[in-house]
């Protein structure tokens, strides 16, 4: 048994030889990213380009839209514009409500749905009915229902940030690796244990794209209610400035909307990154889907 | 003779198939394994030899018979067993440390007496510069050597090893076998190996069982005498390995064909 000590070196030398350097391929692809940054900025002056001319030779009626020139002088307007900063706050506000409600009811309710099959079995087919239904078109009656305030914008928001989590929520919590789950119960884990710490995680890994991808809708839901009648709001400001042809305060309101979103997904999308950083490779660069 | 470790009385088990229609996976198996031996069990796919592991570990009960560990008869997992699968199933969202502190997690260790043990125990499977890395950023070889340490972390009495270096190449293999044989040698635990591969299983074994095609039943209970401490790649051309796994394997392949 003493010999044991002669022969820990040898083993110990070839573990080294198993770690990888990054490749000669991701290595060039670094050095690709300042040529990338260029080409966007390219694109993007393209694109204002191509809607400065199909304002300045009247493709589109005059009336209907805005210049960027235009849309430029209302944001210069109003960048201080006290009203303009409420409407933000309340539809953000509505947004954020409904996007934490909608995706922590459908975390809740897929694991649920996974955990007692019987149940989903019995409730499928109303679930299965109020996801193919058209939720945005129950802005109006949620207004009638909820009254012209936040409520009904929160309400509208969580209903579609729902589905997008709780279907895959359902279908992520029946696939963790069974392995896991056979590695926690021969080490004695609990039910407390197999749930916190392998089918939580590993559900949370799945969905977490799908929980971003809610911020977005939860955005989209907020502003769209506005639209059927709010006391504030975005979507509010903007039907108000369409219905008086108010064309560069209609895109201007649709800027701050997209930047918004393009705002809370990045956000989301920082803390994915540092959450995920367990993730070998990445397919978590930040794709919007809307 | 040393005192049991494992007592297979009679045992029989019997499971559904996709069609509901009975199988009989392990037919009428009797086996003691006393305690401090290293115990490979080969036998060609589907012998019912991770069935017996998964009795063994209380995943499952036996249709007829006894399954006796430690004196007491097995009706669920408990927490003096060690089990390891050919994938090393570690958390893919918890570093190696975490990973090896899972056990002491779930029994309640505090925070910093976990971590010192964990460390220590990645120290012992020479993975020291490797404590914050994760599953993803670690190869094959050293993800089974994490995996080792994290059993190692549950202190058992019995290991159960479900053919955990089958997945690695051969060099590697070779490595992580020997890095188990040194780490468990000493231990005075009891180990169940089930593999396919039979030098694997007199290099490593104190005792080798051979298996027939379902329904599993013992053929063959053959002790290997090469002395320990063992070192696998300074046994592949020894002589007497070189007969014991040819007289193995006469009766390994009359199951096979």
């Amino acid at each position: 048994m003493n010999s044991s000590e002669n022969r820990e070196k040898t083993p110990g030398q070839k573990i080294i030889d198993d770690y990888r350097p990054p490749s000669s391929r991701q290595k060039a692809i670094k050095s690709l990213r300042i040529p990338i940054q260029i080409g966007k900025v390219i694109v993007i002056v393209l694109a204002i380009l191509v809607w400065h001319f199909i304002y300045k030779w009247n493709v589109i009626n005059k009336a209907f839209i805005a210049s960027p020139k235009q849309t430029l002088d209302w944001f210069g307007a109003n960048w201080d514009n006290g009203e303009v900063w409420r409407d933000l706050k309340v539809t953000l506000r509505e947004a954020l409500l409904g996007w934490i409600i909608g995706s922590t009811g459908g975390l809740l309710t897929g694991l649920l749905m996974a955990r007692f099959k019987l149940l989903w079995d019995v409730t499928s087919p109303v679930f299965t009915f109020l996801n193919a239904a058209p939720r945005t078109a129950f802005a109006p009656i949620l207004i009638l229902i909820f009254g012209l305030a936040e409520t009904s914008k929160v309400v509208l928001a969580a209903s579609i940030v729902f589905f997008i989590v709780m279907v895959p929520t359902r279908a992520a919590a029946g696939m963790v690796d069974p392995d896991l789950e056979t590695v926690m119960t021969t080490m004695g884990g609990r039910e407390r244990d197999r749930f916190f710490k392998v089918i939580l995680p590993s559900v949370l890994t799945s969905v977490f794209g799908a929980i971003r991808l809610g911020s977005v809708w939860a955005l989209l839901g907020a502003t769209f209610a506005e639209l059927f009648g709010a006391k504030y709001g975005l979507g509010l400001r903007y039907i108000a400035a369409t219905n008086v042809l108010n064309m560069p305060e209609a895109f201007g309101v649709i800027f701050i909307i997209a930047l918004l979103a393009i705002t809370i997904n990045g956000v989301i999308g920082l803390l994915e990154r540092r959450l995920m950083r367990w993730q070998a490779t990445s397919t978590k660069g930040s794709v919007m889907v809307v | 003779m040393a005192e049991v470790a494992v007592a297979l009385s009679d045992v029989t088990l019997i499971f559904s198939d996709a069609n509901g229609d009975p199988v009989l996976a392990v037919d009428d198996v009797s086996l003691e394994v006393p305690q401090g031996q290293f115990l490979a069990i080969v036998g060609p796919s589907g012998c019912g030899k991770t069935t017996i592991l998964n009795m063994l570990s209380g995943l499952i009960n036996s249709t007829l018979g006894t399954v006796v560990k430690n004196g007491e008869v097995v009706t669920g997992p408990s927490m003096d067993v060690g089990y390891m699968l050919a994938r090393s199933a570690l958390f893919p969202w918890r570093s190696a440390r975490r990973n090896v502190e899972m056990p002491m997690e779930i029994r309640g260790v505090g925070k910093a007496e976990r971590r010192r043990r964990a460390d220590e125990l990645l120290d012992m499977v020479k993975l020291g510069d490797f404590k914050t890395k994760f599953p993803s950023q670690l190869s094959q070889g050293m993800r089974q050597r994490v995996a080792i340490a994290r059993t190692l972390a549950i202190e058992p009495k019995l290991w159960l090893l479900d053919e955990p270096f089958s997945a690695l190449d051969a060099q590697t293999r070779i490595t992580v076998q020997n890095e188990f044989l040194r780490l468990w040698e000493n231990t005075g635990s009891t180990v169940i190996l089930v593999t396919h591969d039979l030098s694997e299983a007199v290099l490593l074994a104190d005792r080798v069982i051979v298996m027939t095609a379902r329904p599993g039943k013992i053929k063959l209970d053959q002790v290997i005498d090469i002395p320990r401490p063992r070192r696998v790649d300074d046994l592949l051309d020894n002589e007497h390995f070189m007969q014991l796994e040819a007289r193995i394997w006469k009766e390994l392949r009359d199951e096979l064909v």
